[in-house]
């Protein structure tokens, strides 16, 4: 059976070995690989600190494995239980087989040659501890197997319901959070003796108390010929894998017998809500629809909640070093995660465009609608942030920044998440056929985030000029005026972006149903496979790359430069990475962070140049076709 | 093949002799796939028009160009005279499409999903409660009232697309597959929406891969295959003496090679 199995998954893995995917699986592997060899450096190491470093690594690698299918999607090239119902065999069977066929694979053999760093520090304790890592190895291999298995289980059922979304949620924006404001981090661990060698007591220990740490537990415990330790520690071990597969047999047993299948959902149908009292007309059928489904979609309300959390975790990070100064952009940051993770509004609700192209004429009220409903679950949640920020920040110059910024962005994440879920559609699973890990359900965003973050910025420009003039020349009258300024830009975004959307919609509609159910209908991706089928013009893979990484990090140098000015003018001092420029002998402060926001507006202008360049060649084919058309 | 007209609310058809459905040379590439290379349909006025064609020969590509929702490579169609392609808005609105396996608003119930399409088609809200009220009724979801539509059978699935088809009240409706997974019950209450609908002047082309169903519904068939029209006409003059299922297996010059069975079942 096992066997079968194995042979299943090479053969898809090989069928999924193609264009860029191969790409992605080969940099994972090199990347793998790496990571691997530095593991074993490690345990080629000073042996007296090596077991403890091992200890870290470990726990590092078993960290990847729980977290990856939330980020990467576990299951996108394997075989999956439903693919098996139909064979007669006990879930227990089924969860051997699987669990046999999760071992063969890029991630578990990459694994094993990082632990192969155990052996390689097991060796040298002698020949008995070098036999316990050699039982050790493998099994520490499958009890990390066997989480990440369970971790996707335990996802899709939580996944289920509005609280079970946002709660999974919580653990992905704590760590992205925790990657966007790494220098914070940094800090707090200087702050503590970990980097000079002192690690605090518990440390060790804990990592040894930890399954992960149980290898190296036995093999130390080996090592100074304690063999009832090192005995006990694989017998638990080893327990712990078939008690693990258990659990894993008992999740996929409600998993396919279809016990998780009633929905989970059931809608609120009350009349006397806001969604029940909009006016019957086309834009209130617009926006009530949306309203309704924002509660109830479990990707939009775990997208929206991951905004949330993130915007949180983000500002309130610095505590740690009481540091109080990223709260009043708690409000900005949720905007902006939240208008990237919509970015991908029509591409959600999938081929459901179909009912919009059969009804021409609504195009423009579809996307106002969408952009109304979005603001309206979005920016009350926003406001409240900054102002609790601020108030607990007790900075009061800041009121005209934050909120000249915020009505800014919110304006421009309105326009730019309609308009980019039209221009850059993801292909996703259609709502009743997805998989319940936003991983795999989701299609990658990260660009979209980019963007995003890079035209917020680029939003923000005007208003911080304004509020900045005011500040220089002490005239309230000018600072307050970035509020308004904020306003108005948001709104010229929100509608030009929307009206662009709209036009696109009314033209080329067909051509966005095609690419989100997949290219040919008769070969449309089956159930569950977010496969995309785009015919893209020689050169774009590069292309969107320069674009991406224009669009995506111009604002960089424009925030140092711009934070750096905004401190040079309140005369704080400071000590980030960040506003350098500040720390720059005179005169070269002034100039240097100007220089800065130069840079940003010359990578920006790049940015729009080569996406310009991309949208000519792809349009090319489509006006051909449509000459045909009309020939 | 001609119907007595009885039409209430649809405007009165130009000189009386339009087809409602007139698709011409309609061609489709997906990359190197041919998927249609060349279809034909002429749907008269007030006809139960069968579509039908083995797997893969075109049909959803063919339909899909046909009501406007893909654009074909060349070709034109045409609703009552109109083109699709260049007034979709007058096409659109005589139009109403059941398309095969495409989402829907997936978290709506079937009551708000109705309410939701006939205000963004224009309707006055009185009349669109009335209408997803008695549609919600004949297609026995009035059952479902708390079920999101994601959550749906396939076979509600059907009968809520059938809906959102029949709610602006058209004159042409082109239905994907209608009665594939629907039950014998709901089966009988679909044929019977349409049959009356047709002898009310209304039109209705079908997909369908059963020939008994075709034979039943349809006074013109038209059969595809390998995405080009290979008969058209009423079902007597394609079937000519024979079975609707024969002619079929002839025209798409498929052999049987079931015909012998499987050697090793049931021994």
């Amino acid at each position: 059976m096992v066997g079968v199995l194995i042979r299943m998954k090479l053969a898809m893995l090989r069928n999924s070995m193609t264009g860029g995917h191969a790409a992605e699986m080969a940099l994972g592997a090199v990347l793998g690989v790496l990571t691997a060899a530095g593991t074993i450096v490690v345990a080629v190491n000073d042996a007296a600190i090596s077991a403890d470093v091992l200890a870290v690594v470990f726990a590092g690698w078993t960290l990847g494995w729980v977290l990856g299918p939330l980020f990467a999607g576990g299951e996108r090239n394997d075989l999956r239980p439903e693919h098996l119902t139909r064979v007669p065999m006990s879930s227990r069977t089924m969860a051997n087989g699987l669990f046999g066929m999760s071992l063969f694979g890029i991630g578990p053999a990459v694994t094993l040659l990082a632990f192969l760093a155990l052996v390689v520090f097991a060796v040298r304790l002698g020949i008995g501890p070098t036999l316990v890592a050699l039982v050790a190895v493998p099994a520490t291999l499958a009890t990390l197997v066997l989480l990440s298995r369970i971790t996707i289980a335990l996802v899709g059922e939580t996944m289920r319901s509005r609280v079970g979304a946002a709660l999974v949620a919580v653990p992905w924006a704590v760590i992205v959070a925790c990657a966007s404001n790494i220098g914070v981090l940094l800090v707090v661990l200087g702050q503590s003796e970990m980097l000079r060698g002192d690690w605090p007591a518990w440390l060790p220990i804990t990592l040894r108390v930890l399954p992960s740490g149980w290898g190296v537990a036995a093999v130390e415990a080996a090592g100074r010929s304690d063999w009832l330790v090192a005995g006990g520690l694989l017998v638990a071990l080893v327990a712990l894998v078939l008690g693990l597969l258990a659990l894993w047999s008992r999740l996929l047993h409600r998993r396919v017998t279809g016990a998780l299948g009633t929905p989970a959902v059931r809608p609120k149908v009350s009349s006397r809500t806001l969604v029940g009292r909009l006016p019957s007309t086309r834009l209130g059928a617009v926006i009530g629809k949306e309203l309704r489904t924002w509660p109830r979609d479990m990707l939009r309300t775990y997208f929206w909640f991951f905004a949330l959390w993130f915007a949180i975790t983000y500002s309130a990070l610095p505590l740690l070093a009481g540091v109080t100064a990223y709260l009043p952009w708690a409000g900005v940051a949720l905007v902006i995660i939240a208008a990237a993770s919509s970015a991908n509004l029509y591409s959600a609700d999938g081929s459901a465009l179909w009912l919009t192209l059969m009804n021409p004429g609504v195009e423009r009220v579809d996307v106002r609608g969408r952009q109304l409903a979005w603001l309206l679950v979005t920016v009350p949640v926003a406001l409240a942030l900054t102002v609790i920020g601020i108030l607990v920040d007790g900075q009061g110059w800041l009121w005209p920044w934050a909120l000249g910024f915020l009505a800014s962005s919110i304006g421009t994440g309105a326009g730019l998440l309609a308009l980019l879920s039209v221009m850059v559609p993801i292909r996703m699973p259609d709502a009743h056929r997805r998989s319940a890990n936003p991983a795999t359900d989701s299609g990658n965003i990260t660009g979209l985030v980019w963007i995003m973050i890079g035209a917020s910025v680029a939003a923000a420009l005007p208003v911080a000029g304004v509020v900045l003039l005011g500040t220089l020349r002490d005239d309230p009258l000018l600072r307050w005026s970035g509020v308004p300024l904020g306003l108005l830009i948001g709104g010229l975004a929100l509608w030009l972006f929307g009206r662009l959307t709209y036009r696109r919609l009314e033209t080329n509609g067909p051509e966005l149903l095609e690419k989100l159910r997949g290219g040919n209908p008769n070969l449309r991706a089956k159930p569950g496979e977010p496969t995309v089928v785009l015919v893209e013009p020689p050169g774009a893979n590069g292309m969107r790359v320069t674009i991406g990484l224009c669009l995506g990090a111009g604002w960089i140098p424009m925030a140092s430069g711009v934070i750096s000015l905004i401190l040079i003018v309140g005369g704080d001092a400071s000590r980030t990475l960040w506003t350098f420029a500040t720390r720059l002998p005179e005169p070269l402060p002034v100039p240097v962070a100007i220089l800065l926001v130069g840079l940003s507006v010359l990578v920006y202008a790049t940015g729009a140049r080569t996406l310009l360049r991309l949208r000519r060649l792809r349009r090319e084919p489509a006006t051909t076709s449509a000459a045909a058309v009309a020939a | 093949m001609t119907h007595e007209r009885s039409e209430n609310s649809a405007p009165p058809v130009v000189g009386g002799r339009l087809p409602a459905l007139e698709v011409r040379g309609l061609r489709k590439a997906f990359g190197d796939v041919d998927a249609v290379t060349r279809v034909d349909l002429t749907v008269p006025s007030g006809s139960f028009f069968g579509l039908v064609g083995p797997n893969g020969a075109g049909k959803t590509t063919s339909l899909s160009m046909a009501v406007g929702l893909l654009r074909p490579d060349a070709g034109t169609a045409r609703v009552f005279g109109v083109d699709v392609w260049a007034d979709p808005v007058r096409a659109k609105a005589m139009l109403g499409v059941l398309p095969d396996g495409l989402a829907m608003p997936e978290r709506l119930t079937g009551r708000e999903l109705l309410t939701y399409l006939g205000l963004l088609h224009g309707l006055e809200a009185g009349a669109v409660a009335e209408r997803a009220d008695e549609l919600l009724t004949v297609m026995e979801l009035d059952g479902a009232e708390r079920t999101l539509v994601g959550n749906y059978s396939a076979g509600m699935r059907k009968k809520i697309g059938l809906a959102t088809a029949l709610l602006h009240g058209p004159r042409l409706l082109v239905l994907d597959e209608p009665f594939e997974a629907v039950d014998p019950v709901s089966s009988m209450t679909i044929k019977s929406i349409l049959q009356q609908f047709v002898s009310r002047g209304g039109s209705v082309v079908v997909s369908s891969h059963s020939m008994l169903l075709v034979e039943m519904l349809c006074d013109q068939v038209a059969v595809i295959a390998s995405g080009r029209t290979v008969a058209e006409g009423t079902l007597d003059e394609v079937r000519g003496g024979a079975s609707l299922e024969d002619t079929f297996v002839r025209l798409v010059g498929a052999s049987t090679p079931g015909e012998k069975g499987l050697s090793w079942l049931g021994s």
